[in-house]
């Protein structure tokens, strides 16, 4: 019985240091993911005190390539400016009904799809711009984005971001985007 | 006698941390990537990237057109350039090509030739979309046949899926000069 | 009763013990000195035009150096190899290490680096490819051609690092050292 014993504390304290070594481990992959998703179904929502809004959602259909489009979209982030600051950065994509994620295009084609569907004056802050470059007056810090979806999903679009630091937190917002006609 | 027993077991546990040393792998061969191999002419598909080798072709000489001026790129080796059909899964992801020759070197896409033909190195694969992309290798002959087209995430990371296409039967057509034109 | 001088053995042992692992150490530091001071020569060895110079990643053999007093430039001509089995980009080690030119005891700017073949930057180097290529410095157009040394640098490696067992690039250390008179080329 005894002997039973020191088994059953032997094999306490190995899992009480798997756990200690793990810990770090499981705190990143807490950080890693945007595990506790927050959905809303109205046009702005709240994320660790900063206030996201979809202003704009645009989608163009080239005629060259008709199963896929360019979609524009046009966010704003309201709040305190130290803790838009405090996100460190922006993690966002376009996210469809089976989890699959769509990234702002980073390249010149992204520039290209915000020239084409933009407006006149638009900002051409991307979303960790408009985090640190927010207006003193308080009104939301507005970026642009350019994405590039297929044709099928263009109804079942949502906005998921997060920030670094809010994760596992994030919110998801529903796109309603409007369809332009190609250039002539 | 009574001494044989803790003496045995000494041992025995010794020769079993020994051997557990000795045949402890390396962090080189623990940390790779998980290969999904494709044989020729089939689409495969890993984590985040999906594609098959449509034709391959090479060169000895390539011209393109670069700020206005045609530039013309020559090697010691050959140009080995492939033609891909690619797709996305689940999330955009940005590439890497890697060749993998016969001899097992691994080649990555030429910097020698940029613009905008669509090089797999440039492109943005989205998921549900399909792309055509062009992968240009500079490396010795000897190395194509027998060949495997590698293409990994372009960050890498190290336990994360890669493709690797396997080189088609028939040998890629020839050519002396490899116009690109956008 | 006669008092004992002698100290206890206890105390003996642990007298002892300490000197031999004074002695001990003293041995073993000596040794390593040794060691350490054949692994990095203070004087690397001397290069020579045709000989492969290892460089880690890469061997490169010097061909020519040329002084064009015309455009103010040292040229070194050489061959290139990548000795390891994938592409490289870190082509004098990460963070690189180019040649180092050195004229009148003065380290000099590292120099632009183009293939021969079409004047375009070396920027990657394929293995079993060896590639011809210009190393081109900079240099005041009076200077009076004279003796100029170039330096190279060759990074270690170790299959299996200290700190994860995994394979690394670690520091560099002189390889060799070329000392020439320029040809000169109007």
């Amino acid at each position: 019985m005894k002997r039973l014993g020191w088994i059953a504390l032997a094999l306490v304290f190995s899992l009480l240091s798997t756990l200690l070594v793990a810990w770090p481990d499981l705190l990143e992959l807490r950080r890693g993911k945007n595990w506790n998703v927050t959905r809303i179904e109205g046009a702005s929502g709240e994320l660790a005190g900063v206030t996201v809004s979809v202003d704009q959602a645009r989608v163009m259909v080239l005629p060259e390539l008709p199963d896929r489009a360019v979609l524009y979209l046009r966010m704003g982030l309201q709040g305190d400016a130290q803790r838009m600051r405090d996100w460190l950065a922006c993690d966002l994509g376009l996210t469809d009904d089976q989890g699959r994620v769509w990234r702002p295009l980073m390249n010149v084609v992204g520039l290209q799809v915000i020239d084409l569907l933009g407006d006149e004056g638009d900002t051409d802050n991307s979303c960790d711009q408009s985090r640190i470059l927010a207006p003193e007056d308080g009104s939301p810090s507005m970026s642009v984005q350019a994405f590039l979806v297929p044709v099928d999903v263009l109804g079942k679009l949502r906005l998921r971001i997060s920030g670094m630091t809010t994760r596992p937190d994030a919110l998801s917002l529903p796109i309603r985007p409007v369809l332009r006609p190609p250039p002539e | 006698m009574i001494r044989v027993a803790p003496i045995l077991i000494a041992a025995v546990s010794a020769a079993l941390l020994a051997g557990m040393m000795l045949t402890n792998p390396d962090y080189n061969s623990i940390v790779r990537p998980f290969e999904t191999r494709v044989p020729p002419g089939e689409t495969g598909q890993t984590r985040l990237i999906g594609g098959r080798i449509d034709s391959w072709r090479s060169a000895d000489m390539i011209t393109f057109p670069l700020y206005g001026d045609l530039v013309r790129r020559e090697t010691q080796g050959v140009f080995l350039i492939v033609d891909a059909t690619l797709f996305g899964t689940t999330e955009s992801t940005m590439l890497r090509a890697t060749w993998i020759g016969a001899s097992g070197r691994r080649y990555d896409t030429t910097d020698r030739i940029s613009g905008a033909f669509r090089q797999v190195q440039d492109l943005w694969l989205q998921p549900g979309l399909e792309s055509r992309a062009i992968a240009i290798f500079e490396l010795p002959a000897d190395e194509i046949p027998q060949g495997a087209l590698l293409l990994a995430q372009r960050t890498d990371p190290p336990l994360d899926g890669v493709l690797r296409l396997e080189a088609p039967v028939t040998a890629p057509i020839h050519v002396p000069m490899l116009e690109l034109d956008g | 009763m006669t008092r004992d001088t002698r100290p206890s053995l206890l105390r003996r042992i642990w007298l002892r013990t300490l000197a031999t692992a004074g002695i001990a150490a003293a041995v073993l530091l000596s040794w390593w000195w040794k060691i350490e001071e054949a692994r990095s020569p203070e004087t690397a060895p001397a290069a020579a035009f045709g000989t492969a110079v290892d460089l880690g990643r890469t061997a490169l053999t010097p061909m020519v150096l040329e002084w064009q007093p015309g455009d103010g430039r040292l040229v070194l001509t050489a061959a290139i190899e990548n000795l390891t089995g994938e592409t490289q980009v870190a082509i004098f080690g990460g963070p690189p290490h180019p040649p180092q030119l050195i004229l009148n005891g003065a380290p000099q700017e590292p120099p632009q680096i183009v293939l021969l073949r079409d004047d375009a930057p070396l920027q990657q180097l394929q293995p079993r490819i060896s590639e011809d290529i210009a190393l081109i410095w900079q240099v005041a157009p009076d200077w009076q051609a004279g003796q100029v040394q170039i330096d190279f640098a060759k990074q270690a490696f170790k299959l299996k690092d200290n700190l994860y067992g995994q394979s690394s690039w670690l520091g560099f250390s002189p390889a060799a050292r070329l000392t020439a008179i320029p040809g000169i080329r109007p």
